[in-house]
């Protein structure tokens, strides 16, 4: 099969919630880094 | 003489019918062994993976049931892959990470080729596999054959986790090869000259020891599916830096890593039987599991580019854009490639600790994407 219409589909369903969904996520354990950072710098 | 004639029956029926398919699968064996032995690209893996393709390509042997054994053992159920996390993390030293988390986002961008190799393979594959090819561009072997197995694993569709799992091993193999001409196409050489300053800043150990089992509940928290992947890997490493365990630490970072990467390689050697492997669909997704490196390298780089415009409208120094393309998460190769770079621009250029402080966080966020894919596809 080859269905060159599934790439913008795709791309509008996933890429972007896709994307923004790991940056979320990387930005989340990064603030949770610089936490730990916090907390360990008292050692 | 029918008995010595009887010798000679299998040599006949590898020419009968569509054996003779087997035949290129030993070739494909025999070029994936060169590959490992002579070239020396990951050979723990393509060795085992090259024999057991030729092992499995036998008619009448009854090899497969021992390798559908060990398949079903350890892949089907994601059990080797995810002690094999255990090792990585062992290896995995996060100290440079530490030093400066805010490299994570680049770790993120890398992960474009992801996505983008998603929307592709849609455009030729049902949705499942195409996720499963998109997974390739994780970059790491045991993120791509957890994912492919949970979404392809038991289906019709089962036969690509082979040619899955081959092309994420040959490409991380080839990073030193794919990854420079996309640099360097992407940068102008004054960009791959700039400096970054490195600041050592002391990392306590209550630092590292508490870095990953926040981020393990923190994942548990957000990405319930990156719990098993992350979960080990920061086992892995707690183990290192707990300062306590230093004998467990060797072990899984060596013999524990090792014997799970020799059944590892063989046991995917199953899904290479010639019926299975040998189709346009194998070297569809070959070529987009290169695409994935392309474009996760170009997203890294660009990012880091688009990053250096708001550095400049605040007035800040500027970041070498090649740390971008480290974000892919092939450990530790992206990151010298990119030290390596930097070094040929100008020799002063030092960026392994910047670079390989992307190349770690890009481990993390590969798996975070690995989880996200399966978020949306099961």
């Amino acid at each position: 099969m080859f269905e060159p219409m599934n790439f913008l589909t795709f791309a509008r369903d996933y890429m972007l919630v896709g994307m923004l969904g790991v940056f979320m996520i990387v930005g989340i354990i990064m603030a949770a880094t610089y936490l730990v950072g916090k907390i360990g710098k008292k050692d | 003489m029918d008995k010595l004639l009887g010798l000679f029956e299998p040599v006949l029926a590898l020419f009968s019918g569509d054996n003779w398919k087997m035949l290129i699968m030993w070739a494909i064996g025999g070029v994936l062994i060169y590959l490992a032995i002579k070239k020396e690209m990951e050979p723990t893996l393509l060795l085992p993976i090259g024999f057991g393709a030729i092992l499995m390509n036998f008619p009448g042997t009854g090899i497969a049931e021992p390798l559908e054994t060990l398949y079903n053992a350890g892949i089907a159920n994601e059990l080797f892959p995810l002690i094999l996390f255990i090792g990585i993390g062992a290896m995995i030293d996060f100290g440079p990470l530490l030093n400066n988390p805010k490299l994570m986002i680049f770790g993120a961008a890398a992960q474009f080729g992801i996505f983008f190799t998603l929307c592709a393979a849609s455009m030729f594959f049902p949705e499942d596999v195409a996720a499963s090819i998109s997974i390739i561009g994780a970059a790491d072997g045991p993120t791509s054959i957890v994912v492919a197995n949970a979404l392809l694993g038991g289906t019709d569709h089962a036969g690509y986790i082979g040619a899955i799992a081959v092309a994420a091993y040959s490409y991380m193999a080839l990073v030193p090869i794919i990854q420079p001409p996309v640099i360097k196409l992407l940068t102008t050489e004054n960009e791959r000259k700039i400096r970054m300053k490195y600041e050592q800043k002391s990392v306590s150990k209550t630092t590292k020891i508490l870095f990953p089992i926040l981020i393990s509940i923190v994942t548990c928290i957000f990405v319930p599916a990156a719990a098993s992947l992350i979960g080990f890997l920061m086992f892995g490493n707690l183990i290192r830096e707990c300062g306590v365990l230093d004998s467990l630490s060797e072990t899984a970072q060596k013999v524990l890593a090792n014997l799970i990467t020799i059944f590892l390689g063989i046991t995917i050697a199953f899904q290479m039987s010639a019926d299975k492997f040998l189709n346009l669909s194998t070297l569809l997704i070959l070529g987009l599991g290169l695409v994935a490196f392309v474009v996760d390298t170009a997203g890294g780089v660009l990012f880091a580019k688009l990053f250096n415009l708001i550095l400049k409208a605040f007035k800040k120094d500027p970041i070498n854009p090649m740390i971008g393309a480290a974000g892919i998460s092939a450990f530790p190769m992206s990151g010298r490639i990119v030290h390596k770079m930097g070094l040929e621009a100008d020799p002063q250029n030092f960026l392994l600790m910047h670079a390989i402080g992307v190349n770690v966080s890009g481990q993390i966020a590969s798996v975070i994407a690995g989880s996200l894919i399966l978020g949306f596809f099961i």
